[in-house]
């Protein structure tokens, strides 16, 4: 963003003023924070897709603000249902973002049912949640292309698939399915940005509400794909 | 012709830079280089804290080096996203006057009490209050309110400080004499050239507007900076979280100050060139009011937008776990900067 602020040079000769306005609108928001997500795609006995279980990793220093918290509730409860309401909290949050969960069959969106079986655990310094996101109608998948995208939309939270140490490459873990028809395949696409609807997006969201909506942008898609 | 020699030699270079930055935009090129950036502060994080854990584990002077190495790191491209700070900066040295001197203090100070801001907050909420981590960052938002609300007062006084110069000098065109004096006066009061003539009342008004510049923009802690020192004191890491604090804000300091001495570069370019041309001191004096009247429109836009957003306008993407009485966000609500 050198160059915005070096057009702010010239403001004063009356050339950039709105440019120079426009300068901090394009204030592009930039993650403070990560989760580490893996995803599992159920299948029940008929071949259909019933649900998304998803696990979410938070980065250890998201991780130990929250148990710092858990850690100080001046109350007898034990840790395990501490954690358990932090659970049934992070689900109730979540329930108003649709789960930060959009899935599509061949582009046309489908609906989510409630969040089940929330798991709250605290394990080698970092704090995991899981939960199973259930379609709301089971889906035949035979010859057809599932794709979901989860991310947080102000990009304050970098939502990404578990990885390999430098990020390249998602673990075969991150994406895996259970009880699938034969000849299931599963893909992670990342993200690939157009720096010009960024942009836009940036000047656009800023000014009307406030925060920019960047996160779908660099949002990992996760592909399930069934012969026909 | 000498006067339409001067603004040609002017115009033309302009026009190029414009046509330049045109290009850029239209290329794609901007777009792609603020990309690339995000994704950078991004990585630029995760081994931040990667950096941490690693020292926490084996503390040398590898993982030393390492985590000085990636929070200076981290300050530069932190830095070289958008933010009010550097335009209330640059639009200051721009429309104000200031030798490279002064637009390199007035960087590293800024960055350097970003830094102590983020210390602060953590060592005297956390530490000395008994906040918890989570709330001590909710109370980034109040700090972000009282810097818009000093960018306002700044360029309030910018505005102030011009029209009363400029009321002046056009008092003082009535006596000739004493109007070349005034001319001569503010220029050498401006560029530095380091020849004084006596003690300048403006000299004080200067350091007092220089300081609400750095208040204006340092004031307000970058909430990554708050975030690693309340993990790092949770980790028993506190001083190490310092260092690495301190190694940003120099990281930072690099980036403003390169935006800042481009601002005095480009200006002392365009005032050589034009100055004779236009009317002098009373010139800069418009330029002192529009620079001024700049920083206070986006003084108030932003106080207004922050004001209006409130605290409880970004839902927390993961609550409170806890029954909390104090109204601060979630971590992952204190969305900004």
């Amino acid at each position: 963003m050198k160059k915005a602020s070096s057009r702010c040079r010239y403001g004063w000769l009356g050339l950039g003023i709105a440019l120079c306005l426009g300068g901090p609108s394009a204030a592009l928001a930039h993650p403070h924070g990560w989760v580490d997500m893996s995803v599992e795609g159920i299948f029940d006995d008929e071949g259909n897709l019933t649900a998304l279980r998803q696990r979410w990793r938070m980065d250890p220093f998201y991780s130990q603000v929250v148990m710092e918290e858990m850690a100080t509730a001046d109350d007898a409860t034990s840790m395990a249902e501490r954690l358990d309401a932090l659970g049934v909290e992070i689900r109730d949050n979540l329930a108003t973002q649709h789960n930060l969960t959009t899935i599509t069959l061949d582009d046309d969106p489908l609906a989510q049912g409630d969040v089940s079986d929330t798991n709250t655990d605290y394990r080698d310094e970092r704090l995991i949640y899981d939960f199973v996101l259930p379609l709301a109608t089971p889906q035949p998948l035979a010859g057809r292309t599932l794709r979901y995208r989860i991310f947080d939309p102000t990009y304050y939270i970098e939502m990404v698939h578990e990885a390999n140490e430098d990020g390249s490459r998602p673990l075969p873990g991150a994406l895996t399915l259970a009880n699938a028809p034969e000849g299931c395949a599963t893909v992670v696409v990342k993200a690939t940005p157009d720096p010009q609807k960024v942009m836009e997006a940036a000047m656009l969201d800023k000014s009307e509400t406030g925060e920019p909506n960047l996160g779908r942008f660099f949002a990992e898609t996760g592909e399930i794909t069934c012969p026909g | 012709m000498p006067r339409l020699n001067a603004l040609l030699k002017v115009m033309i270079p302009l026009a190029m830079l414009v046509a330049i930055g045109v290009a850029g935009y239209s290329l794609g090129w901007w777009q792609q280089a603020a990309v690339r950036i995000v994704y950078w502060q991004g990585e630029f994080y995760h081994a931040l804290v990667e950096a941490v854990t690693a020292l926490k584990r084996t503390p040398s002077a590898a993982t030393w080096g390492l985590l000085l190495g990636v929070s200076f790191g981290y300050g530069v491209f932190h830095a070289a996203g958008p933010g009010h700070g550097k335009v209330v900066l640059s639009t200051y040295l721009a429309s104000q006057g200031g030798a490279w001197r002064r637009a390199l203090g007035l960087s590293a100070l800024a960055a350097l009490l970003q830094g102590v801001m983020a210390i602060a907050i953590i060592g005297v909420l956390v530490f000395g209050l008994g906040w918890l981590t989570r709330q001590a960052m909710g109370s980034i938002e109040q700090a972000e309110l009282v810097s818009f609300a000093v960018v306002s007062l700044l360029g309030l006084w910018l505005c102030v400080r011009s029209l009363r110069r400029l009321w002046r000098s056009r008092h003082a065109s009535s006596h000739a004499q004493e109007g070349i004096h005034e001319q001569r006066h503010t220029h050498g009061a401006h560029c530095g050239c380091g020849h004084e003539h006596h003690v300048d009342p403006r000299k004080a008004s200067d350091w007092r507007v220089a300081l609400l510049t750095v208040l204006s923009i340092g004031i307000r802690p970058c909430s990554g900076a708050v975030l690693l020192l309340g993990a790092a004191a949770l980790l028993d890491q506190f001083g190490k979280g310092v260092v690495a604090v301190l190694a940003m804000s120099a990281g930072t300091a690099l980036t403003v100050s390169v935006l800042a001495l481009l601002s005095v570069v480009a200006r002392d370019w365009v005032t050589r060139h034009l100055e004779p041309a236009a009317g002098g001191g009373q010139w800069q004096a418009w330029i002192g009011l529009a620079g001024g009247a700049l920083i206070l429109v986006l003084g108030l836009s932003l106080t207004l937008a922050q004001w209006q957003r409130g605290p409880a306008a970004a839902p927390p993407m993961l609550g409170a776990p806890t029954a909390q009485s104090e109204p601060a966000p979630g971590p992952f609500g204190s969305r900004r900067g």
